[in-house]
C-alpha cells in the first residue's frame, strides 16, 4: 500500500486544473509519486473522470469561503482586482488554510505586503477597511493577536 | 441530561435565534466541535484557541438540550499519523457535554506536509476499499475509539470521482469495519442521492448492501446543481427522493438513535423558520412511526 503516495497526488491534482488536464494527457507525470499500478490507473481514472472539474472548483470554492466570510467589505472593495490577487496569493501560499480567522489574517498580511509594493490606488482604503473587520475578527474570536 | 435521541439539528449561526422561538422542535443539538476553536495546527505550541461566543452558545444549547458532536477534522483516512492531540480535543468536547454519539466522516481530508503538518484540502475524498487499508484502518479506528472512550460513528462520503479496482464495496468495508471495531454507521442519505443524481450508484443497492444494525443515525439534507454536477451543499429542504429514503430505512435499522437535519446557515432566507420546522416536523412523523424501541424515553 502506497496509500500517501496516492493521497498527495491527488491532493496536488484537485488543486490544480491545468494539472489534471496535463495527466489527463500524459499520465507518466505520476512516476514521481510513491504509486503501485492499480493507484496510478485509480489516479488516471480519477482525473479523467468527469466530476474531477467538481472537485477543483470545490477546492477553489472552499479556500475562497473562508475569505469572503471573514472580509467581505475587503473583497467587495478590491472588486475586479479580487480574483486576480487572489490566485497570486495561493500561488504564494498552497497550503490550504481552513480556519477562517487564520487564512484571514494571512490574506491580509499579504494585502499589507501589496500595498507597501504600491499595487493599489486605494491603498488607504484598503488599510483602513482591513483593520476594522480584523478588529471584527478579533473580537468574534475572542482573540487579539494577528501578524 | 438525556441522549441525543429522536430529531436532531447540526448548530450552525441559526440554531440558537431558530430554537430560542421553536424549542420542541428538535431533541438535540448536533455540534461539529472544529467550530468553536481555531486549530493551529499540530506543529503548533499552543495549538487549539477556543472561541468563548461560540462556546457560550453551546453551553446555553447543552442546558436544554442533549449535545451530539459530529467531527469534520479528523481526517481518519489520512495516510499521514493518526491525529491523537485532535482525538484528545474532541474528547475534551465530548466530556464538557456529557455527549454519547461522536460522529466523524469516512475519509480523508488531509494529506501529509513536508514536516509532518498537514495540508489541507479543504474537501473530503473517499479511501480506496482494499484489504490492506481495511486491516490499516481497523489499527486506526481501534486507536482513536481508545482516546475517544467510546464508539466512533463513521459517515458515508459524497463520491464526485469514484475508486476504480477496489476489492470491496464501499458498504461492504463498512460492515467489517464496524464488526471487527464496535464503531457505528452514520448513514447520510442525501449524500447517496448526491451520488446517484451524479450517475452514480442507486442508493437503495449501497443500502442493501450495509448492515443496518451498525446505523446508529441518519442525516438528510437538500442539495443545490454547481454547474452541472448536483453538490451536497445543505441548501435548504429535503428533495422527495430523501424522504422516502428515509421511510424505507429507518425502520430497518433497529439501533437507530436519530435522524438529523443539516442545512447550510447562509441558504436559511430560502427555507425560512417556517420551512425548517416542517422538514424537522416531516422527520418527526417518520421517527414517531418507528416500532416503539425507537422511543424517545
Ligand atoms: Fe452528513
Amino acid at each position: 500500500m502506497s496509500l500517501d503516495g496516492f493521497q498527495r497526488a491527488l491532493a496536488d491534482a484537485v488543486a490544480s486544473p491545468s494539472r489534471c488536464l496535463e495527466l489527463r494527457r500524459d499520465g507518466s507525470l505520476l512516476e514521481t509519486y510513491d504509486l503501485d499500478d492499480r493507484e496510478r490507473r485509480r489516479l488516471l481514472a480519477v482525473v479523467g473522470h468527469e466530476g474531477m472539474s467538481h472537485n477543483c472548483t470545490l477546492y477553489r470554492a472552499n479556500r475562497l469561503t473562508p475569505l469572503a466570510r471573514s472580509l467581505p467589505r475587503t473583497c467587495a472593495l478590491l472588486g475586479a482586482r479580487l480574483m486576480p490577487e487572489l490566485e497570486a496569493f495561493w500561488a504564494r501560499k498552497p497550503n490550504t488554510e481552513v480556519q477562517f480567522k487564520l487564512e484571514a489574517e494571512r490574506f491580509a498580511h499579504y494585502l499589507s505586503e501589496r500595498c507597501n509594493e504600491g499595487a493599489f490606488g486605494v491603498a488607504d482604503e484598503l488599510a483602513a477597511v482591513l483593520r476594522v473587520e480584523l478588529s471584527d475578527l478579533d473580537r468574534q474570536f475572542g482573540l487579539n493577536s494577528h501578524f | 441530561m438525556g441522549a441525543a435521541t429522536g430529531i436532531g439539528l447540526v448548530f450552525n449561526s441559526i440554531v440558537p435565534h431558530f430554537l430560542a422561538a421553536h424549542v420542541d422542535t428538535v431533541d438535540y443539538v448536533e455540534v461539529i466541535p472544529e467550530t468553536l476553536w481555531t486549530d493551529r495546527g499540530r506543529l503548533a505550541t499552543r495549538r487549539y484557541e477556543p472561541i468563548p461566543a461560540a462556546f457560550d452558545e453551546v453551553d446555553a444549547l447543552a442546558e436544554r438540550y442533549p449535545i451530539a458532536c459530529h467531527g469534520i477534522g479528523l481526517s481518519i483516512g489520512s495516510a499521514s499519523a493518526l491525529d491523537e492531540q485532535h482525538l484528545a480535543e474532541i474528547r475534551r468536547f465530548a466530556d464538557r457535554y456529557g455527549v454519547d454519539r461522536i460522529s466523524e466522516h469516512f475519509g480523508f481530508s488531509r494529506v501529509r506536509g513536508p514536516e509532518g503538518d498537514d495540508h489541507h484540502l479543504g474537501l473530503a475524498f473517499p479511501i480506496p476499499c482494499d484489504n490492506d487499508i481495511l486491516s490499516w484502518m481497523i489499527g486506526r479506528i481501534e486507536r482513536a475509539m481508545g482516546i475517544l472512550g467510546q464508539p466512533i460513528i463513521l459517515e458515508n462520503g459524497v463520491h464526485h470521482t469514484p475508486l476504480i479496482e477496489q476489492d470491496m464495496t464501499e458498504p461492504e468495508f463498512l460492515n467489517r469495519i464496524a464488526e471487527v471495531t464496535g464503531c457505528g454507521v452514520l448513514l447520510d442519505l442525501h449524500n447517496l442521492h448526491a451520488d446517484h443524481r451524479n450517475g452514480g450508484h442507486a442508493p437503495l443497492a449501497y443500502i442493501e448492501a450495509l448492515d443496518l444494525e451498525h446505523v446508529r443515525e441518519i442525516h438528510i439534507a437538500g442539495g443545490s446543481m454547481i454547474g452541472r454536477t448536483y453538490t451536497d451543499s445543505h441548501a435548504g429542504p429535503c428533495p422527495p427522493e430523501v424522504w422516502d429514503l428515509l421511510v424505507d430505512v429507518a425502520p430497518r435499522c433497529p439501533l437507530l438513535e436519530g435522524i438529523t437535519f443539516e442545512f447550510h446557515d447562509s441558504y436559511f432566507p430560502r427555507m425560512g423558520s417556517e420551512g425548517l420546522c416542517q422538514q424537522l416536523q416531516s422527520a418527526r412523523e417518520i421517527w414517531a412511526g418507528l416500532p416503539r424501541r425507537h422511543d424517545v424515553t
